[in-house]
């Protein structure tokens, strides 16, 4: 959660955070490790990884985008 | 920090138990290392509600599509008319058909997997709430009713006796259309006692139905 809120600016409530782990476990792009403790670790799996890639790709394409327009204004 | 465990315990509760037994624990654990001021409260809450509708938003769907696709009908159909009483059939054929699942639910917790009544009241309950979210379609059908602005806004006036809408007449017995306040409340209760009626009858006719259950079979499904 507190990284989280340093590089995005959010506060994530504890039960929004484990909705979304619950459906990035659900959706396989993500997965539980070995509990240590009373908290268990969670990774990234393969398919996570492309889904994430994929949709970084897109974010960058549209950031360049935005920007190259926005050059226009300037 | 007895309290505050205490607290963490109910607010865990907001969740099913299925989600509980995966997550509970390292929810939990976060929420000991977190200061429980409101926001974390509604936040926990609110995710919880969020996990007992998970994974029933496809038959949401299609009970907001039936009830929808109803309102869209019935707002120009002439109250008075006999094709009228079609439409109002096929509505409450919808709860009765919840009415007699949960009845069955019920039935088969008490005779197959032995449980309590408390349990098939607790089931009963839940279900209840599960099916509230395409009945707020029916609450805006008849905030159009209030509206005046409708075909069938003489039934809304007057409670047409020909109505099987027996149960809201009797809590809002008056000549105008119940508030919005009263309807939700109203609607609420209706579905929570009658869910619960049914389920409970359900469950003490699989009781009686246990008794005839070979010795054996009735021990196994214990």
């Amino acid at each position: 959660m507190t990284d989280v809120h340093h590089f995005a600016g959010v506060k994530l409530g504890p039960g929004t955070l484990y909705g979304a782990i619950t459906r990035l476990v659900d959706a396989g792009w993500m997965e539980p490790l070995e509990a240590a403790g009373r908290q268990r670790p969670y990774r990234i799996t393969p398919g996570g990884l492309q889904h994430l890639q994929g949709q970084l790709e897109r974010m960058r394409r549209l950031a360049t985008l935005g920007l190259r327009r926005l050059q226009t204004y300037a | 920090m007895r309290r505050k465990r205490h607290l963490i315990g109910l607010l865990l509760l907001a969740y099913p138990a299925s989600w509980r037994h995966e997550y509970g624990k390292e929810l939990g654990a976060l929420l000991l290392q977190t200061p429980l001021t409101p926001t974390v409260i509604w936040d926990t809450v609110l995710n919880g509600v969020r996990q007992q509708f998970r994974g029933r938003a496809e038959l949401g769907m299609i009970l907001s599509l039936y009830l929808l696709t109803w309102t869209a009908f019935a707002l120009n159909w002439p109250a008075r008319s006999a094709s009228y009483q079609v439409f109002l059939y096929s509505y409450y054929a919808f709860w009765m058909a919840i009415h007699v699942v949960i009845f069955l639910w019920g039935t088969w917790m008490t005779l197959k997997q032995g449980s309590t009544l408390f349990a098939v009241l607790r089931v009963s309950a839940r279900a209840s709430f599960a099916v509230l979210t395409p009945d707020l379609l029916g609450l805006g059908r008849m905030w159009v009713w209030r509206q005046g602005n409708s075909s069938i806004v003489g039934m809304a006036g007057g409670w047409n006796p020909h109505r099987l809408d027996w149960m809201p007449a009797m809590l809002f017995r008056s000549s105008t259309p119940p508030s919005p306040l009263e309807l939700v409340f109203g609607g609420v209760l209706i579905l929570f006692v009658k869910s619960v009626f049914f389920g409970l009858l359900g469950g003490m006719v699989g009781r009686v139905g246990r008794r005839f259950l070979p010795r054996q079979q009735a021990e196994l499904s214990r």
